[in-house]
C-alpha cells in the first residue's frame, strides 16, 4: 500500500511512501495538503501551483481482501 | 548502427562520482539548508563546502547509527541533511536508525552510499545486498545513476524532492557517459535508451554500460534488443516492465548487486503479477563479494561474477530460447 503524489503538469514525483490515511494513530503525515505544503503549494520544478486539483495521487499495492474488514 | 534516444550520445568512460560532485555542489549553492553529514569518509563537493559554507559539515566519524539519528534531528529541525559514506556503514550499520529514526517519520534524509558489488575494497565493503535491504524500508526512494550526467541531474532532484531517498553509488569502474547534457531526469520514471523487438535488456547504474555493450555484441548476430534504465529501484516503473514484456516477451535484467531482492525481483514481482514473460536476472548469486583487481585491462570482479557485456548477451540469447520453447509447448 504506497501512495504517489505527482504534479499533474510536469509529473515530478512529491511524495512516495506509505498510503498518508493508512496509519492509525501517530500519523507523521496527517493528509495530502500537508505534503504540498512542504513544498509551499508550488512545484520546485514547473513552478505550478500545487492543490489536490493539480496533482495526481496514486495508490496501488492494496488487495481486495485487505480492505473487507473494515 | 543502433538508433538510440535522442537524449542518448555514447561517450568515453567518465566516474559517476564527478556528477555526484557537481550536483551537490549546484544543490547546496541551490538551497542554504542543506547540510553534510560526513562519516569519516569525505563527501562530495566537501572543497566547496569548507570554502564557501564550513557551517554546513557536520562529522560524525565512525559511527554511523549516530550520524543517521544526527540527521533526523536536522530533518526534524528543516534541515536537508545528506549523509555519504560506504553503504555497508551508511546503511546497513545504522539500520536501525535509519529505521526508526528517519522512515517511520518520513524525514527528509539524502543518504548517500557507495560502492557496489566489485572493487578493490573487498568483502566488507562491497556490499551486494544493498538493493535488496533497502528496498523492504517503506517510504524510501532508492535511486541509483548510470553515468555521470544522470548522477549530477539524480542529485539535484533528490535534492527538490521531500522525503527520505537513499542514493547507491558505483565509484569504480568507470561506466560509460551515455546521456546528453539535456536528458530530462525523474525519480521514478525509467527512460528507454534504445528500442529494440526480440527482447529488453533493463539495466540499472553501472549495468547500463554492459547493457549497451551488450546489445551491440548482439547487433551482430541480428538481435535487436531494447534497452531500460531503470535508474529508480523504488518506485519501480512498472507500465515500463510491462509495455516491454508485451511488446518483446523477453526480459533480462542486469545489476551490479544481488539478485535477491535486487531490480531482477522486483521486476520478475511485476512480471508475474501483471505480464507473465520469460525472464533471465544477470546480477550476483547468493554469496558475498571480494576484492578483485580494477585497472584498464583488467577487471577481475566483472568477470568472477558474470557481470560483463558478454554475460549479459548470452542472457539474451537463453531468454529467447526460453520465450521461443514456451511458444512450443503450447
Amino acid at each position: 500500500m504506497t501512495e504517489k503524489i505527482k504534479c499533474r503538469k510536469c509529473n515530478m514525483l512529491l511524495y512516495f511512501g506509505e498510503e498518508i490515511n493508512r496509519r492509525l494513530y501517530m500519523r507523521a503525515i496527517p493528509s495530502e495538503k500537508t505534503v504540498l505544503g512542504y513544498y509551499n503549494n508550488v512545484c520546485p520544478r514547473c513552478g505550478s501551483k500545487l492543490t489536490l486539483q493539480t496533482v495526481n495521487i496514486e495508490t496501488e499495492g492494496r488487495k481486495k481482501w485487505h480492505t473487507t474488514k473494515s | 548502427m543502433a538508433i538510440y534516444n535522442k537524449h542518448v550520445k555514447i561517450g568515453s568512460r567518465a566516474m559517476a562520482a564527478e556528477g555526484i560532485n557537481n550536483g551537490m555542489i549546484k544543490a547546496a549553492e541551490k538551497d542554504d539548508r542543506i547540510i553534510a553529514v560526513l562519516e569519516d569518509m569525505g563527501f562530495p563537493g566537501v572543497g566547496w563546502f569548507k570554502e564557501n559554507a564550513p557551517e554546513r559539515v557536520i562529522e560524525c566519524g565512525i559511527a554511523e547509527a549516530n550520524g543517521a539519528v544526527v540527521a533526523a534531528a536536522l530533518a526534524a529541525e528543516g534541515f536537508i541533511p545528506f549523509i555519504h559514506s560506504f553503504a555497508f556503514a551508511a546503511v546497513s550499520r545504522a539500520y536501525n536508525q535509519i529505521r526508526q529514526s528517519i522512515l517511520q517519520d518520513r524525514f527528509n534524509v539524502k543518504i548517500l552510499g557507495r560502492e557496489g558489488a566489485w572493487g578493490e575494497p573487498g568483502i566488507s565493503h562491497n556490499h551486494i545486498e544493498i538493493i535488496g535491504a533497502t528496498r523492504v524500508m517503506p517510504n524510501l526512494v532508492i535511486v541509483n545513476p548510470a553515468d555521470t550526467v544522470e548522477a549530477e541531474k539524480c542529485m539535484m532532484a533528490i535534492a527538490d524532492y521531500i522525503g527520505p531517498v537513499f542514493l547507491k553509488i558505483e565509484s569504480s569502474p568507470p561506466p560509460l557517459r551515455i546521456f546528453t547534457e539535456d536528458y530530462p531526469f525523474d525519480i521514478g520514471r525509467a527512460c528507454m535508451v534504445k528500442d529494440g523487438k526480440d527482447a529488453t535488456i533493463i539495466a540499472t547504474g553501472y549495468m547500463l554500460t554492459e547493457a549497451v555493450l551488450a546489445s551491440e555484441l548482439l547487433e551482430k548476430d541480428g538481435i535487436d534488443v531494447r534497452i531500460i534504465n531503470m535508474s529508480t529501484l523504488k518506485p519501480l516503473d512498472n507500465e515500463a516492465v510491462i509495455k516491454a514484456a508485451e511488446e518483446t516477451g523477453a526480459i533480462v535484467t542486469a545489476e551490479n548487486a544481488s539478485i535477491i531482492g535486487g531490480l531482477g525481483e522486483a521486476v520478475a514481482t511485476v512480471l508475474s503479477e501483471n505480464m507473465p514473460a520469460p525472464l533471465i536476472r544477470v546480477g550476483i548469486e547468493d554469496e558475498f563479494s571480494q576484492s578483485g583487481r580494477i585497472t584498464p585491462e583488467t577487471d577481475e570482479l566483472k568477470a568472477h561474477f558474470g557481470l560483463g557485456a558478454e554475460d549479459v548477451a548470452l542472457s539474451v540469447k537463453e531468454c529467447i530460447a526460453k520465450r521461443e520453447a514456451l511458444k512450443k509447448r503450447k
